[in-house]
C-alpha cells in the first residue's frame, strides 16, 4: 500500500536533545517504503527563508521526499515576495506554525499571507489545536480556493473537525492526532474520510504509532488507501 | 502478553463513543491485552462513590477487567470508607488520583492521609502526573512513603523529558508513557533514566487510540527482552507485589 506522509520534518530540535536528522528521517521513511513531504525546522524556529533554502538544497525527489515551504507571519512583510511564486521554486504546500510561533489565526498578517498564496491556489499546511483555531481557519478557507491541510486535531475537537468539513469542502484533516480510539470510525459516521490526510510528525513523532491509527482501524482496505496516500494526490492533482 | 496498567471505563464530554463492556473486550482482543486496569471517568470527572460503582459491576464481566478506586481528597472520611468498602474485592489492585480533576495537589495534607490509613494494603497509586510542579509533588510523597508504589501516569505529558530526571531518583516512582504526542524516543529515554525495572504499559483507553503507545513501543529500537518487561513482565513483578499477591 503506497503511503505518503504530509508531515515529516528535519533539522534541529531546540526545545529537547531528540535526534530530528535529516538521516533519521530518510531511515524511518525507507523502512515503511514511503514518501514524505518535509521542510526544514530552521524556517520554523529561526529564519523561513534560509529553512526554505536548505529544504530546497538537502532533500531530492529520488529519497522519496517532497519540499514544502513556510513562513512566519511575524515577519510581515519582510521578504514577503518569496512566497508569491512558491510553485515555481519546487514546493508543493506552505505550512504554518501558529502555536510554536505564538500567534493567532486571526493575526491579520497571516490573512494578507493567505491573499498571496490564493493567486497560485497552494495548498496550506497549518499546525494548530485548541477549541476554535479550526472554526476561525474555516471562515478564512471560505474566502479563498486552496486546500488547507489542518494538523493537531485530535479528541478533544473532533466534534470542530466535524462540523468545518461538512461544510467546507476545502478543509483537510491530517491524521496523526486523531487519538480517540474510534475517530476514524466516527469520521466515516459523521462527515466523511475523503479529505483524511495521513501524516506522522516523524521523526520526533512515531511514524509507526501514526501508521497503526489507520492501518488497526475497522476501515476497509480501500479507505486506510485513501487516507494513506490517494486522497492527498487527488487534492494535489498529481501522483507522487 | 500485554498488561495496560492505565485505562478508562465511562463516557467522556468529546465526540467519540461511550464504550460499553463488549467493545472494550473487542479493543483488548485486538491489541493483545491481556489484563488491563480501569478506573471510572465518571468517578474522576464527577461522583467518585457512582463511578467506583459503576466500575465494580464491569469488572465482574471479563476475567481480563482489574480496576482502581478513584478517589477524592476534598471528600476525605468519604474516599477512606470507599476503600474500606471495596479493599477486598480481588478486582481492585490500587487507587487511582487525578489532582486536576479534584483539584487537590499530589502533596495536599489530605492525600498523604489517605496513603497513611492504607499503608497495610499494598495498594498501588496510579496518580495523573502532568507537568513540572505535579512531578515535584509525586517525589515528595514518594519520599515520605518510600514502600508504596506510585505509577506516575503520562511521564509528565509534554515535559516527560524533564519529568523523568526529576523521579529518577525514586524507586517506588513507576513511569507510563501514554500521551497524545507519541513520541518516538520516550520510552528509550525513558528506560535510560530511570531503568526498564520502572518503565510500565499504559494507554489512557478508552480516551485514548492504544495504537499511540504500541507503536511508541515498537519504533523504539528495543531489544524483545525489553519490550517484554514493558508489555507485561514490570507490571507483573508490580502487581506481585500488590495486596492480591
Amino acid at each position: 500500500m503506497k503511503i505518503v506522509d504530509a508531515n515529516t520534518s528535519f533539522g534541529f530540535y531546540p526545545y529537547r536533545k531528540a535526534d530530528t536528522s535529516l538521516e533519521t528521517l530518510k531511515t524511518i521513511l525507507k523502512s515503511y517504503q514511503a514518501r514524505g513531504f518535509t521542510l526544514s525546522l530552521k524556517g520554523i524556529f529561526y529564519d523561513a527563508i534560509e529553512g526554505n533554502e536548505e529544504t530546497l538544497t538537502l532533500i531530492e525527489r529520488e529519497d522519496g521526499l517532497y519540499p514544502i515551504a513556510t513562513y512566519d507571519p511575524r515577519a510581515y512583510p519582510k521578504d514577503i515576495e518569496y512566497i508569491e511564486n512558491l510553485k515555481a521554486k519546487g514546493f508543493l504546500a506552505i505550512a504554518f506554525f501558529p502555536r510554536l510561533q505564538g500567534w493567532m489565526i486571526d493575526f491579520a498578517p497571516f490573512r494578507d499571507v493567505v491573499d498571496i498564496l490564493s493567486n497560485e491556489n497552494l495548498p496550506i499546511i497549518i499546525h494548530t489545536s485548541g477549541y476554535g483555531e479550526l472554526t476561525k481557519i474555516s471562515s478564512i478557507a471560505r474566502e479563498v480556493k486552496n486546500p488547507f491541510i489542518i494538523v493537531g486535531s485530535n479528541y478533544s475537537n473532533l466534534s470542530e473537525v466535524i462540523s468545518v468539513i461538512k461544510k467546507l469542502e476545502n478543509i483537510y484533516i491530517e491524521s496523526h492526532l486523531l487519538n480517540s480510539p474510534d475517530a476514524l470510525e466516527y469520521l466515516k459516521r459523521y462527515a466523511s474520510l475523503d479529505r483524511i490526510i495521513f501524516g506522522s510528525g516523524a521523526p520526533l513523532l512515531s511514524f509507526e504509532t501514526a501508521l497503526n491509527i489507520i492501518l488497526k482501524s475497522t476501515l476497509s482496505e480501500d479507505e486506510k488507501e485513501n487516507i494513506l496516500s490517494k486522497n492527498l494526490e487527488v487534492m494535489l492533482g498529481v501522483k507522487l | 502478553m500485554i498488561i495496560d496498567v492505565h485505562c478508562h471505563f465511562g463516557s467522556w464530554p468529546f465526540a467519540m463513543d461511550n464504550f460499553g463492556v463488549d467493545r472494550i473486550k473487542e479493543y483488548l482482543d485486538r491489541f493483545n491485552v491481556t489484563k488491563a486496569i480501569f478506573s471510572s471517568s465518571k468517578a474522576i470527572v464527577y461522583d467518585f462513590r457512582e463511578g467506583n460503582r459503576e466500575l465494580i459491576e464491569l469488572l465482574e464481566k471479563d476475567d481480563r477487567l482489574y480496576g482502581y478506586l478513584v478517589l477524592n481528597p476534598n471528600y476525605l472520611e468519604e474516599s477512606i470508607e470507599e476503600v474500606n468498602r471495596y479493599l477486598d474485592n480481588e478486582k481492585i489492585v490500587g487507587i487511582k488520583l487525578h489532582p486536576a480533576y479534584s483539584r487537590v495537589s499530589i502533596d495536599d495534607e489530605k492525600t498523604k492521609k489517605i496513603i497513611e490509613h492504607f499503608l497495610d494494603t499494598k495498594l498501588i497509586y496510579l496518580i495523573h502526573t502532568w507537568g513540572i510542579p505535579m512531578a515535584i509533588q509525586l517525589t515528595k510523597i514518594a519520599r515520605q512513603f518510600p514502600n508504596v508504589r506510585f505509577i506516575m501516569g503520562h511521564t509528565g505529558g509534554d515535559v516527560w523529558y524533564d519529568c523523568l530526571d526529576i523521579v529518577k531518583p525514586y524507586p517506588n516512582i513507576y513511569v507510563e508513557p501514554c500521551s497524545s504526542y507519541a513520541d518516538r524516543d520516550k520510552l528509550r529515554i525513558s528506560i535510560d533514566t530511570v531503568g526498564i525495572e520502572r518503565v510500565l504499559f499504559g494507554t489512557d483507553f478508552t480516551l485514548i487510540n492504544p495504537s499511540f503507545v504500541t507503536g511508541m513501543v515498537e519504533c523504539s529500537g528495543l531489544t524483545e527482552e525489553e519490550k517484554a518487561r514493558i508489555y507485561y513482565k514490570n507490571s507483573i513483578k508490580l502487581l506481585e507485589g500488590g495486596k492480591n499477591a
